[in-house]
């Protein structure tokens, strides 16, 4: 040490000199921090370091975050036999969604399920869908599903608090099994079809002491009530739409809601023919539905006139049919019923001769929630016996092919509550429901659960009611389970799983069998619900072959097409017709609308952004009132009113729908989610509390309420806003009785020349053409074009901006009195692929050109974003990214449901639909393969595979035989908007309505109507103007 | 007999004088006053490029563009720049070939308002676009990507054409116009670094006979380049929307409607300016003088009236045309959702620039700067008409929209005055904002003693 001292002659400051302890600290750190360091910040960076280097990483980081992020491919170590990376693999499979069974085929790519599509052989929905079955694939990569099975263990005088504990299954088996073993097991569930599981649960019940509860939110209680009553038999009769030439719907929205829409919709639309002998639609409406604007004829009613229109009917055919005799008195005090709705009696008895010439070909349908009123039992009878005495039964009201799984209704659920509120009940098993929201009064619900010592539900969701139970053993979707269904007697189709189950899920069946073993009372010796599925069904088709058939061909059996002889109808049912309701005042009813239906898949993007079919708004439910009662009330779209049924009191916005009685309101429930999703929450208003209990039956319908103004206003999202034509000719309609005439669709034809002679096609040359005559306006072909080809959802505030994405839109216009009953037509529009494509002209960098296939190719990475192709559409079908909708902060794993071969646009191009050029181009390579020329239906479009109703059809102009070429060519044919001489390659079949009105014509056709209109009437109002 | 000439110079002023009056600006330093517009507009200035910034960092659905409205405020304000240019090339350019010698003393501010509003004009088609970063896909230029090749056929692509020459004209002949002035400041100049910036600028400039000589002639060559610039740049602008066939866009009117209408609202703006620059710096009022506002506002209300002749004629032809979807597009102009629009547009057009009829509003300061704000406002909701009111109710009724005005409109179209006025007051300070060269020769127009020119 000192001779180091010694050896350092220089010094820098007497500190170092003299070696003292503060220099010996500071030579510890070899460099000397700065003064404001040691001043600022002791234990960390000094202020101004901190902010130097946060600018410079914020810098740095602005500067790199436009990079994507890394992302990896990992090659399988061991491909699976089955999966060839880039091909996709179908698998045929059917489900339940609640309101309709679906024979599907799945399309997977590596291992995912992407795409659903109608099976075309199964006999039931056929290849269409519903919007809803479509939007299954979105549900199953729902990231709000429930990952694991969960115990809530707290006090259950104080569940409803979030504490949740994930569990495994074993633990939660064992919990559940003690539990069991008590006694006093309720299961509450949905009817189901499927054979295996009825087994099983008939088998849980009995070794379990069980009792099952069957209902449903949406059920046919009355109906089946009614059926039994009137012919002895509880059932849901299949109605043969197709074989009907006369239908006359009391509020059955059977095209919307009711009863499997999309068969019901593909069976209807076959009877429509408009070349040969075209059935008529007559509606009876209280609430507008898809079935009231399909309708050749319809007449907006109050809930209470269902009843008495039905007797009146019964009345004027009282005379004819042998049944008359028996009805002694009973429709006197109706038999003029039709005066209150301003019909003469020739219109009306019109409406009865007509059934009457076609006994045995009629049809009277009523139902479906908004029917659920205090008459609704009587109303279902009194159908029953004018469609005996119509000598409808067995033939259009098929009762030989009943609808299986249907036994469902509220007495049952009644039965259930009470036995809790007597303390009979232990254990309760809520299957597949979710009642806390569904039910009004959940107060006292609530309580009602917290008197039974487990509730367990298998919902797939937290939601109101899971989040009250003690158990919750999610059951994962319908693509993660085996499963089994009898939909339709004789009809076999089977579930299959098209990938492993994402999460710690297992199906209902299995937890029951679990359930039971756990419990030392199994109800099955297999190991598996697959074993149980599989050993049935091999057993019963005979052998491992016949197996994979049937999982192959997705169902087994045939549907019976044959008539029966009627069922003798028991006149004693007749004492339950009475018309109870008194009819004074405005009538609330409540509905389902055909995207959200019971609310069971809210959390679902797809459905909350398909627009209604009927109001054309998104992400909303409202009241639904007429023009008449607007003008009276001086109400707006969107203002709030205040709706007061007895004690119970709801704001509400308001809605101007035509089509609706002046007294009769109506709102759409599955709204007003409060959990279960963070999608739902809160999107449009809960209207549960308005439902009431009457004895055994909830009351949806004929609610006497009063509606006051707020003076509030709330925005509604709607993608339509005008719905007059103003006097063009776009959706062009004339009357069966003038087109079977004159083969005339008075349409106003243009001549249109051209020095230049187009473009010329070798090889392929694709067009579409839809028949609005086939379109109901279901948008089943919206959400399946969204699923196939990526488009983002934007959400209700952009949707209010006009921002919405879909590539294809159903156009729906009124004509007539809006006051009264005017007529509707939808126009689906899409992509007109123009000959003459006034986008590709006017784009500056080629991003949008001419395929040789008469294709306008979007090249969305040459897209610059210029916006003026959109501009100059003149069907307004092109989509603007205005931001990055789908990108990499999509929530997992909704990414899992974009299909691949698909790009994902980016922010800032324009997109639309590309006639499925990815399916064009995958039937091109199968073909290639397999040394083939393309055949004509070798491509189906997304939209037209969903299309229930066949109203859509693609292929080659090219191919002389195609059918494509065959509609091209019909008499119905005409391009929207020929005169703008854009050429298009979609071309419609014009609509033809069955009714005996003077349809106009002539000149400019449909469209002539909405000429004489006025303007300023109250249903127009442009989307967005409101807010 | 022959009338007496107004003198275009006003006080006897000499020579010497010119050259103090007009170079005082540039040698001396700014007043309070141009220091407080300067930094108010560079505030906005600022705004503006934060407002862009957040645009194209965020994406396009900021703006109020939507479906059906895929244009709006971008391109609106971009035409209504583009407009505003052209009363500078035709002040220096084609009054400079019809000798026209008033034009002396504006035609600098004029033309130096042309590139500044060219220069606003051309940053909107830039940012409007989905993909701002890739706007150099409009340029045909040869390229690795196939080559892949731009759409001759499309008017967006004449457009990028016509502006970019209009800018390059427009500056090149402002620029040779400023040679002599440059040298002029060069050799009046004390300081160094003045002499080196100006002395740079000026070319070599030296006055002498040949330089004139090859000046004069360039210039000429210029004014006869530019000329026919006046005409295309707003037919091309047109085209943008007359060649589309969107009902109320697809008009063959529109090329010499648009081009009345720039010039119509060319000259509002450069009355503002010049109002402006008359308070700015009282000296100049001795060289642009009433008269020549006087003559400006006969240009306005004559412009004024050929456009109200343009809104007419528009409805004349939808009617006669017989097509209901043109005709359903101007009813819908003035009796739709956006009839305030088009009433503001015809009242401030047509309806205001009528007092200048009478001889006391022509020469009037306040009267003259207040109708030519209203003709700059009624000029932007002319294009606002055209773009939005179109666009949002064309063929199918079903797609029929409103217009999404957001704040951030807002911020763009007035932070593009912000871009606009810091370059003009730039302008101001670092330029001979008067043609000394060109004042010089009309000294004693009008005046008795000297000039035999008369």
């Amino acid at each position: 040490m000192e001779t180091q001292q010694e050896q350092s002659f220089f010094w820098k400051s007497i500190d170092e000199k003299y070696n003292t302890s503060e220099y010996q600290k500071q030579v510890e750190n070899e460099f000397m921090s700065s003064p404001l360091q040691e001043e600022d910040g002791k234990d960390g960076l000094a202020r101004r370091q901190f902010m130097k280097l946060m600018g410079a990483s914020v810098a740095l980081s602005t500067a790199a975050c436009v990079r994507r992020p890394v992302q990896k491919i990992i090659p399988y170590n061991k491909r699976p036999a089955e999966v060839i990376p880039g091909l996709p693999n179908y698998y045929a499979s059917s489900f339940f969604d609640g309101g309709e069974g679906f024979g599907v085929t799945i399309k997977t790519r590596e291992g995912r399920p992407l795409h659903i599509e109608g099976n075309p052989t199964y006999p039931g929905n056929s290849q269409g869908l519903s919007p809803r079955a479509s939007a299954q694939i979105l549900s199953l990569y729902d990231p709000d599903r429930i990952r694991t099975p969960i115990i809530n263990s707290q006090n259950p005088k104080k569940r409803g608090s979030k504490l949740s504990v994930p569990r495994d299954w074993d633990s939660l088996d064992k919990k559940v099994a003690d539990q069991l073993k008590k006694g006093g097991v309720r299961v509450l569930t949905r009817d189901t079809a499927s054979p295996s599981l009825s087994g099983l649960m008939d088998k849980f019940s009995s070794n379990m002491d069980a009792k099952v509860h069957r209902w449903s939110p949406v059920n046919h209680g009355d109906l089946v009530k009614a059926q039994e009553l009137s012919y002895g038999q509880a059932i849901v009769p299949k109605y043969r739409y197709d074989k009907a030439k006369m239908i006359v719907s009391i509020d059955a929205d059977f095209l919307g809601t009711w009863i499997n829409p999309t068969e019901s919709a593909k069976l209807f639309m076959a009877g429509r023919n408009p070349n040969g002998d075209m059935s008529r639609l007559v509606s009876f409406q209280s609430v507008a539905s898809l079935t009231s604007l399909n309708a050749d004829d319809n007449y907006p009613i109050k809930p209470s006139q269902r009843l008495p229109l039905v007797l009146a009917l019964i009345h004027e055919l009282k005379g004819k049919s042998s049944l008359g005799g028996n009805i002694g008195s009973l429709t006197e005090a109706h038999s003029k019923a039709y005066l209150a709705l301003n019909m003469s009696h020739e219109e009306f008895a019109a409406i009865a001769d007509k059934l009457w010439e076609n006994r045995g070909r009629s049809l009277v349908v009523a139902g479906g929630l908004q029917t659920q009123g205090p008459d609704s039992l009587g109303l279902q009878v009194a159908v029953n016996l004018l469609n005996s005495m119509l000598d409808n039964d067995g033939k259009t009201v098929s009762y030989q092919s009943a609808l299986q799984g249907r036994d469902e209704s509220d007495g049952e659920l009644q039965s259930l509550l009470a036995d809790i509120k007597d303390g009979k009940v232990k254990t309760l098993i809520i299957n597949d429901l979710n009642p806390i929201f569904n039910l009004p009064q959940s107060k006292e619900l609530k309580e009602a659960l917290n008197q039974v010592e487990m509730v367990v539900t298998t919902s797939n969701w937290m939601d109101e009611t899971a989040s009250l139970a003690d158990i919750v053993a999610p059951t994962g979707h319908a693509m993660e389970n085996w499963g089994d269904f009898e939909f339709e007697k004789g009809v076999f189709a089977i579930q299959q799983p098209t990938i492993r189950p994402l999460y710690e899920t297992r199906s209902f069946a299995d937890s029951l069998m679990a359930w039971s073993k756990a419990a030392d009372r199994a109800i099955s010796s297999s190991e598996t619900y697959f074993d149980v599925i599989k050993s049935k069904w091999s057993g019963q088709l005979g052998g491992e072959k016949a197996w994979i058939n049937f999982l192959q061909k997705g169902f087994h059996g045939e549907a019976s097409t044959g008539e029966a002889s009627s069922r003798g109808f028991n006149t004693s049912a007749l004492k339950y017709v009475k018309v109870n309701s008194s009819g004074a005042g405005l009538e609330l009813s409540l509905y389902t609308k055909s995207t959200i239906f019971d609310g069971s898949m809210a959390n679902v993007s797809w459905l909350q952004e398909l627009p209604c079919p009927v109001s054309k708004i998104v992400w909303d439910n409202y009241l639904v009132i007429s023009p008449v009662l607007a003008h009276d009330k001086h109400l707006k779209d969107g203002d709030m009113v205040k709706v007061t049924a007895g004690e119970t009191s709801l704001e509400l916005p308001i809605y101007i729908t035509p089509g609706q009685h002046p007294s009769s309101v109506a709102v759409a429930i599955g709204y007003g989610r409060k959990e279960g999703g963070e999608l739902q929450k809160n999107v449009g208003f809960d209207v549960t509390p308005l439902i009431q209990w009457q004895g055994d039956r909830l009351l949806y319908s004929g609610l006497a309420v009063e509606i006051e103004k707020t003076g509030k206003n709330y925005p509604l999202a709607k993608t339509q806003g005008h719905h007059n034509m103003e006097g063009r000719q776009l959706a062009v309609e004339t009357s069966h009785k003038n087109f079977k005439e004159t083969g005339d669709i008075g349409l106003h034809r243009h001549k249109i020349f051209s020095i230049w002679s187009g473009h010329k096609y070798d090889g392929h040359k694709w067009a579409m053409g839809i028949d609005m005559n086939a379109c109901t306006g279901c948008s089943a072909c919206t959400v399946s074009c969204q699923s196939e080809n990526n488009i983002p959802v934007v959400g209700k505030k952009y949707v209010m901006q006009g921002r919405e994405m879909h590539w294809i839109r159903i156009d729906r216009y009124y004509k007539g009195d809006e006051s009264k009953n005017p007529d509707a037509i939808f126009q689906p529009v899409l992509c007109q692929q123009c000959e003459n494509a006034p986008c590709e002209t006017v784009c500056p960098v080629l991003a949008t050109v001419h395929s040789d296939e008469g294709l306008n190719d979007m090249a969305y990475n040459r897209c610059v974003g210029t916006r003026y192709c959109a501009n100059n559409c003149p069907y307004k079908v092109r989509r603007f990214n205005w931001f990055y909708y789908d990108g990499h902060h999509k929530r997992e794993p909704m990414h899992m449901a974009l299909n691949p071969d698909v790009t994902v646009r980016t922010r800032g191009v324009m997109e639309k639909c590309s006639f499925c050029v990815q399916r064009i181009k995958e039937a091109k390579n199968i073909a290639k393969d397999q040394g083939r020329a393309l055949k004509d239906g070798d491509i189906k479009t997304a939209c037209q595979s969903a299309c229930p109703t066949d109203a859509i059809v693609f292929g080659d102009l090219n191919d002389e035989k195609s059918r494509v070429n065959e509609w091209f060519k019909n008499q119905r044919q005409y391009t929207l908007m020929e005169e703008v001489n854009a050429a298009p390659r979609v071309r419609y079949l014009a609509r033809i309505r069955n009714t005996d009105r003077d349809m106009g014509g002539g000149h400019h056709g449909g469209g002539s109507h909405g000429a004489e209109e006025s303007h300023d009437s109250q249903v127009e109002g442009e989307h967005k103007e409101g807010h | 007999m022959i009338m007496d000439r107004k003198p275009l110079v006003l006080g006897n002023k000499t020579y010497k004088d010119i050259s103090d009056d007009i170079c005082g600006p540039v040698e001396q330093p700014p007043g309070k006053e141009w220091f407080l517009m300067f930094f108010s507009a560079k505030a906005l200035l600022l705004f503006y490029l934060i407002s862009i910034g957040t645009v194209i960092a965020t994406g396009m659905g900021l703006m109020g563009t939507t479906n059906p409205v895929n244009w709006g405020t971008d391109i609106v304000t971009f035409v209504f720049w583009i407009g505003i240019g052209h009363a500078g090339t035709l002040i220096s350019a084609v009054l400079f070939l019809f000798r026209q010698k008033w034009r002396t003393s504006v035609a600098r501010s004029a033309e130096a308002m042309t590139v500044f509003a060219v220069m606003t004009a051309g940053i909107f088609p830039l940012i409007h676009t989905g993909r701002p970063w890739l706007d150099f896909w409009l340029l045909p230029y040869p390229n690795q990507r196939g080559p892949l090749w731009v759409n001759f056929r499309s008017p967006l692509l004449w457009d990028v054409f016509a502006v970019s020459t209009y800018a390059t004209v427009s500056i090149v002949f402002w620029y040779v116009g400023l040679v002599p002035d440059f040298a002029t400041i060069r050799d009046r100049a004390t300081g160094k670094i003045r002499k080196t910036i100006y002395g740079i600028l000026s070319l070599g400039w030296r006055g002498h006979t040949r330089h004139w000589s090859h000046y004069e002639m360039v210039y000429m060559i210029l004014a006869a380049l530019a000329t026919p610039l006046v005409l295309s740049v707003h037919t091309i602008v047109s085209f943008d929307f007359a060649v589309s066939n969107l009902p109320g866009w697809h008009t063959t009117i529109f090329p010499p409607y648009f081009v009345a209408g720039a010039i119509f609202s060319g000259f509002g703006m450069v009355i503002t300016l010049l109002t402006l620059v008359r308070i700015g710096f009282p000296v100049f009022k001795d060289y642009i003088t009433i008269d020549h506002m006087e003559v400006m506002n006969k240009i306005i209300m004559t412009t004024g009236m050929l456009v109200g002749y343009a809104y007419a004629s528009e409805f004349f032809i939808a009617w006669y045309s017989g097509v209901p979807y043109e005709q359903y597009a101007f009813i819908n102009r003035a009796t739709g959702p956006y009839w305030w629009s088009y009433w503001i547009m015809v009242s401030c057009n047509v309806i205001i620039p009528q007092v200048f009829w009478f001889k006391a509003a022509r020469r009037s300061i306040p009267i003259m700067f207040v109708v030519s704000i209203f003709v700059n406002i009624g000029m932007w909701f002319e294009r606002f008409v055209i773009t939005v009111t179109s666009l949002h109710r064309d063929f199918l009724p079903s797609s029929w929209g409103m217009y999404e005005w957001s704040i951030f409109d807002a911020a763009i179209l007035f932070g593009s005055f912000g871009m606009f006025f810091t370059l003009f007051l730039l302008y101001l300070k670092g330029f001979p904002a008067i043609s000394i060269a060109e004042v010089k020769p009309v000294l004693y127009v009008g005046k008795k003693k000297g000039g035999h020119h008369g």
